[in-house]
């Protein structure tokens, strides 16, 4: 698992400066022109935490995967390594993105409700995690070629039927509208995001399964 | 170490059926045309597919069975795969220590230098044949008790392949007990590192035999169509028609360079071996 990390971590120096570089100068320009720190901290992490995902097409690359199963480590392994390195990143990005929210907070906009804009933001990552867990399995499935059509097809499809919910939404009557968002008051902000957490818990766990069963499939 | 009973696996237009063996301490060499089954042979047996039927045990073990210390005492050069283009060398150094207890990273760097490969530049830069070397230089490093090498040498000039292959006898010269199976399509690569040899054809082991009995038994008699007449056909095993008449393969060369003076008899050779096997016909 060590040793897999290390490779991972490696790809990513060698492949990720210049661009992450280049998000970076972005986010910055973000930060200056909105004054909204976590929202350009949020789109750097966010870039920077899709592009874990790349490291599984660098290791298909130029047919290196029948290469690195014969290494000392098992396929089961492998698919483990993916998740523990997303969620590893995925944590430090969510960690820098409080620090953004902390500083937004006591220097740039002290009115804003601080649990409002760390509960936003814990929402924000959890969201980056499901979109890892869809593209793990994904790109595990569809190597090189076919990966690059199926993931934009996906989340193409995914924000259609986003669309589609969200305009049946808007043709509820009222009072079931009201009585939602009853509910989600009833809830409270504490039980969303539980609820929330939950469901990325219930994300990964499945594609995780996924991915293992998919690599287990694989002949190489 | 290896042993192979009756491997199966169909693909739509080929099918493989084999059945070898490698003993422990033996440099064991398995020939053929491109496409003739060498690399299905190694994939089945690293587990990287799965077998339609028959049996593999490495280490007495199913491939699948083996485990990661099972793993680690074994170094893998595969034709067409490595580590990833977008490493370096010296991202793998970490890697491969982290990934064999046994790691000799000073050795590693050592023939590095030796062999010209450069450590801060990407792989996916390499020409094929520094690309080659790296890939040995991986499976050598480690105090692997079995290597597996499918087409070590491909892309490799002379002088880089008698080095590679000093480094294989050196390996081999460490330790009785290592054991080495190589595919190679160059014979002069194995007729002087190998035990034994197997040639594999349409997915089927067809011969087998021992290096030195091949060089020194096997032999090419070249003969016109009158000596081929006369000639006692007990122990041909193959013929081919040629311009002047006949080749024919013998495994007893001294009985005719002994009882048939005026004919040309040639010392066996792998590549004369494999084209007749191959090419030639029954008698």
């Amino acid at each position: 698992m060590k040793g897999l990390l290390i490779k991972d971590l490696k790809l990513m120096k060698n492949n990720g400066k210049n661009l992450l570089l280049v998000f970076l100068i972005i986010g910055t320009m973000m930060g200056i022109m909105t004054k909204e720190l976590y929202a350009a901290v949020g789109y750097v992490t966010f870039i920077f935490t899709l592009f874990m995902v790349s490291t599984i097409s660098y290791d298909e690359y130029d047919n290196g995967y029948p290469f690195l199963f014969t290494l000392p480590i098992t396929r089961r392994q492998y698919v483990n390594e993916k998740y523990v390195f997303v969620l590893i990143m995925t944590a430090i990005s969510f960690l820098v993105g409080i620090v953004s929210v902390v500083v937004q907070f006591f220097l740039l906009t002290p009115k804003e409700s601080l649990t409002e804009l760390i509960l936003m933001y814990g929402v924000y990552t959890i969201t980056v995690l499901i979109l890892n867990d869809i593209m793990i399995p994904l790109k595990l499935r569809f190597e090189s070629e076919k990966g690059r059509l199926v993931i934009p097809i996906v989340f193409g499809g995914a924000m259609v039927i986003a669309l589609i919910a969200a305009k049946l939404a808007g043709m509820l009557s009222e009072t079931l509208k009201e009585k939602f968002l009853l509910a989600a008051f009833n809830i409270g902000e504490y039980g969303i995001a539980a609820i929330v957490i939950v469901a990325a818990v219930i994300v990964t766990i499945a594609s995780w399964f996924w991915s293992q069963r998919i690599l287990e499939k694989k002949e190489f | 170490m290896l042993e192979i009973n009756k491997l199966q696996k169909k693909y739509e237009n080929f099918e493989l059926n084999c059945s070898m063996k490698v003993e422990k301490g033996y440099i064991t060499a398995l020939v053929g045309e491109n496409g003739a089954g060498k690399s299905t042979t190694f994939k089945a047996l690293l587990g990287l597919i799965k077998p339609d039927g028959g049996e593999i045990t490495i280490f007495g073990k199913k491939p699948l069975e083996l485990t990661a210390k099972d793993r680690a005492k074994m170094g893998i050069v595969l034709t067409d795969s490595g580590f990833s283009g977008y490493l370096k060398v010296k991202d793998i150094i970490p890697v491969m220590e982290s990934l064999y207890t046994e790691f000799e990273k000073s050795r590693f760097l050592d023939l590095c230098n030796k062999l010209d490969i450069p450590l801060n530049k990407s792989i996916k830069e390499f020409s094929t044949g520094m690309k080659a070397k790296l890939k040995v230089l991986c499976a050598l490093t480690h105090k692997a008790k079995f290597l597996l090498l499918d087409e070590p040498t491909a892309g490799l000039d002379v002088m880089a392949r008698e080095s590679i292959l000093n480094l294989f006898r050196e390996y081999m010269e460490e330790d009785g007990e290592r054991t080495i199976l190589i595919s190679s399509h160059i014979s002069s690569d194995l007729e002087g590192l190998c035990d034994d040899i197997y040639m594999i054809h349409e997915g089927r082991i067809i011969f087998h035999e021992d290096t030195d009995v091949l060089l020194n038994q096997y032999g090419l008699l070249k003969v016109d169509e009158k000596q081929f007449e006369e000639l006692d056909k007990r122990y041909l095993l193959k013929k081919r028609k040629e311009h002047y008449g006949y080749a024919c393969l013998t495994k007893e060369k001294q009985y005719y360079i002994e009882n048939y003076p005026d004919i040309v008899v040639e010392k066996g050779t792998v590549d004369e071996l494999i084209a007749m096997m191959i090419g030639g016909n029954e008698l």
